[in-house]
């Protein structure tokens, strides 16, 4: 019986689907750069407004994002209690609502981060990841390494699935309503899975040595849209860091 | 000219004293198909991995003595999903052509071709995930992306037995396609594969060559297939019970041989009161069924497959196996049975417990299930633990140390293997560890899915002997196997499931008879090994008891050619709905 895993690429022919892989890598290292160089809250909205962009665009799994965002909620209230335990503790809810508004680019840059990624990856073919990283420049054996950790995300969670199968019939009832026994009884399901992974590895290893992988992308050159793409992420990171060092104002309007 | 030198090579792993490889020595000349084989342990896998040159580099280890091997090698593992190294199916094949410089067309146009090659090629699996895929298909993409690299030396490590018969009959063609093109290292425990194909045979024993020589001189020395681990071909085995002069070890030569012989001794050495004529009417028949499996049907969202309108019973004391291809549907059943999935329509009752109501866990003590790939969940310190781990977690305890020692005697496991860890024993043995880690809640039921994948001959022998204890007690068993030979040795009765419908139902005898050849090869499932021989000497057979019986009664054969367009036996299977589509 086929193992049903949740993938998030989805096979759809958008304009972000189109775009060549080495385009998206470059795009979320720029990402990446962009969250720790943007100066305020109103410059780390265009990570947000981008990320909607892209999600709208490349129709992404709208499930995947909310699930994704709402996962870190615990840690944006967790940011504004903490900013603001002073205030907190003393009833002063206009003083919390301060704090909540100095950490309104930290949660920016989280929404931001999983808008733009999870749309970007919605349209990478898992197979075309290690040849976009091969195209940037990556060594060939690091760019396969990673794509193959990329596939293991994936195989050890249908590992996991079918591990905690055998594990109910064994006698962990592994239910969702008892949290606690819940997380003890996945630590035994992890142990096997650990085993698993562990043992894989000289196999993996072994196929890789006797198939090979070459340096060469065979990805092209690329299009005007991709370069175009490109360059508007650039230029986003570039305003950024001029606005956080130079003349530019940190303040959008 | 060799291929293959291997000289005096000893291997021990990193942190042990012992030897896995131990002097080792043999050639393997250009062309050559040669069969590797020796019990669970000997040190077949290490020493193929030593021919590919991947002992120590990958390993760690002390390597001495020298392998010296002409031009590329290709390997495939035994774990078909640890090798695949992308996730979608066709990019596993075009990958290493695109790495040897072939463009994204030329890439997949070949690739499509591999896999038509390797056998997969009617079934659309260009833009599926590796991970949807069956054990059989993963094993074959595995093959169809060493092929891709054009290796001069061909390693396949015990990848048969996750084949269903089409597939094996393909992989077997293209072997023999490939004879004297391509050098082959064949690691196989099917004694009856081997006499058909291999050119020569090793047998490993304890890291050491045991013997080397021709399968015709290997197959035949009782000594030589005890030590290896290797049960009798099929061939052999009928000519020795006819008697015949010589001793054949394909098909063909068993056809001459019969011919040969113009008139068969008479009488042979036929069991007319056989254990089968024993099973055909257990004690319980008139029991109420202990699997009640009531116009099923199961779907999944996907393309996995899905079951339709299935009905099936199995009484104590009676052995059930549910024969079917790859998506058939099999280990949907099994799943069903053991309450991990509910059906969509219909019930399924498992020793008066309907599966929906109850939980898997609280199920699983009086139903106990072996999944596929059982042996990858051992977790404990120990095969002990492992196996009472079941109990403890129920806290159950009351006579424990017996129990496990009960069970690891009903599966044929050593004593000495109590204390050892698990995860360090040889796949056989941690097959028969999770049967026995199933079994010792001594349950009424037993569910096995596919178990004979990845045993030897031995453990197979075991696996055997554990079934028919259990249905001497009474338990209702029902396993999913896609080898007949094991069907015919183990069970009552026989489902057949064909893209997730009943195809035929009914007593094994009647169902995997060799006039049911095209009947069952239209389902992808083949015939037992006496019923290919008897096909092919143009009587009715299923066991070789039955194969005996019916030469010893029969005229000479025709030699013109097997008559496999008999009519079918008087009975007929129970149901035999026309397939429907979708499904897998």
């Amino acid at each position: 019986m086929p193992s049903r895993v949740p993938v998030l690429y989805r096979d759809h022919d958008t304009v972000v689907h189109r775009r060549d892989p080495r385009v998206k890598v470059l795009l979320l290292g720029l990402l990446f750069v962009f969250i720790f160089v943007a100066p305020s809250a109103q410059w780390m909205s265009l990570a947000v407004l981008g990320g909607l962009l892209l999600a709208v665009l490349a129709r992404t799994p709208w499930r995947w994002l909310v699930v994704l965002w709402a996962i870190h909620i615990p840690t944006f209230v967790a940011l504004i209690l903490i900013g603001g335990w002073g205030s907190v503790t003393s009833g002063d809810w206009a003083g919390v609502i301060d704090a909540g508004g100095a950490h309104l680019r930290l949660v920016l840059a989280w929404t931001g981060a999983i808008l733009v990624s999870v749309s970007l990856f919605s349209t990478i073919d898992p197979d075309d990841l290690s040849r976009g990283l091969r195209g940037v420049g990556l060594p060939a054996a690091a760019a396969f390494g990673l794509g193959l950790a990329y596939r293991l995300l994936y195989t050890t969670l249908t590992e996991t699935a079918s591990i905690a199968e055998t594990m109910r019939l064994r006698g962990l009832r592994l239910e969702w309503r008892r949290p606690i026994r819940f997380i003890a009884e996945s630590v035994q399901v992890s142990l096997p899975v650990l085993f698993n992974v562990v043992r894989r590895g000289p196999m993996l290893m072994s196929t890789m040595q006797i198939r090979g992988y070459s340096q060469d992308a065979q990805l092209g050159r690329l299009r005007v849209a991709d370069v175009a793409v490109l360059a508007i992420g650039v230029a986003v990171v570039v305003g950024s860091a001029v606005a956080r060092w130079g003349p530019l104002p940190t303040t959008l309007i | 000219m060799n291929c293959i030198e291997v000289d005096d090579v000893s291997f021990r792993y990193p942190a042990t004293e012992h030897l896995v490889l131990d002097g080792v020595s043999f050639q393997v000349h250009e062309g050559e198909l040669l069969g590797l084989v020796g019990p669970p342990g000997a040190g077949k896998t290490t020493l193929c991995m030593a021919v590919a040159g991947l002992v120590p580099g990958i390993t760690g280890g002390e390597l001495s003595g020298s392998v010296r091997v002409e031009g590329a090698v290709g390997i495939v593992f035994e774990d078909p999903d640890g090798q695949l190294t992308q996730l979608r199916a066709l990019s596993e094949v075009t990958d290493p052509l695109r790495t040897r410089g072939a463009s994204r067309d030329d890439a997949v146009r070949e690739a499509h071709r591999l896999l038509e090659r390797v056998g997969l090629g009617g079934e659309d699996l260009a833009g599926r995930w590796v991970w949807e895929l069956s054990e059989g298909q993963q094993v074959l993409l595995a093959l169809a992306a060493t092929l891709a690299t054009q290796p001069d030396v061909l390693i396949l490590d015990t990848v048969m037995g996750s084949l269903d018969a089409t597939h094996r009959a393909g992989v077997l063609g293209l072997l023999r396609d490939e004879a004297g093109a391509r050098t082959v290292l064949l690691v196989e425990q099917d004694a009856t594969l081997l006499g058909e194909v291999a050119d020569r045979l090793v047998v490993l024993e304890e890291g050491r060559v045991r013997a080397v020589g021709t399968p015709a001189e290997l197959l035949d020395d009782d000594a030589v297939r005890a030590a290896a681990d290797l049960g009798t071909p099929g061939t052999l085995a009928a000519a020795r019970r006819l008697r015949l002069p010589s001793r054949p070890l394909t098909t063909e030569a068993f056809r001459a041989a019969v011919c040969g012989v113009g008139r068969l001794p008479t009488g042979g050495t036929a069991r007319p009161n056989g254990h089968h004529g024993d099973r055909a009417a257990p004690p319980w028949r008139e029991d109420r069924p202990r699997i009640q499996v009531r116009n099923v049907d199961f779907g999944h969202p996907d393309r996995s497959p899905a079951l339709r309108g299935l009905d099936l019973e199995v009484r104590p004391g009676e052995v059930h196996a549910v024969l079917g291809h790859t998506g058939a549907g099999k280990s949907t059943l099994v799943r069903l049975l053991c309450g991990l999935l509910r059906p969509v329509r219909g019930s399924v009752v498992v020793d008066d417990q309907d599966t929906a109501t109850v939980h898997p866990t609280d199920l699983a003590l009086r139903v106990a299930t072996v999944l596929q790939d059982a042996d990858q969940t051992l977790s404990q310190r120990t095969v002990r633990d492992e196996i009472a781990l079941s109990l403890r977690r129920r806290k159950r305890t009351d006579g424990l140390d017996d129990r496990v020692d009960r069970v690891r005697r009903l599966v044929g496991l050593p004593e000495d293997v109590l204390p050892a860890d698990p995860l360090l024993l040889p796949r056989a043995h941690r097959m028969l560890v999770a049967l026995a880690a199933a079994l010792v809640v001594e349950p009424a039921v037993v569910v096995l899915d596919s178990p004979t994948t990845g045993l030897s001959h031995g453990g197979r022998l075991r696996l055997a002997a554990a079934l028919a204890d259990l249905r001497s007690r009474g338990v209702a068993v029902l396993i999913t196997e896609h080898d007949t030979d094991v069907v015919v040795e183990v069970a009552d009765t026989v489902t057949v499931l064909d893209r997730g419908t009943v195809a035929a139902q009914g007593p094994v005898h009647e169902l995997l008879r060799s006039t049911r050849r095209a009947e069952l090869a239209a389902r992808r499932i083949g015939l037992p090994t006496a019923g290919v021989l008897a096909d092919a000497v143009g009587v009715d057979a299923c066991t070789l008891d039955d194969l005996v019986e019916a030469l010893s009664a029969a005229p000479p054969p025709d030699t013109d050619g097997p008559s496999s367009t008999e009519p079918p036996p008087a009975v007929a299977p129970v149901t035999a709905p026309a397939p429907t589509g979708g499904g897998a």
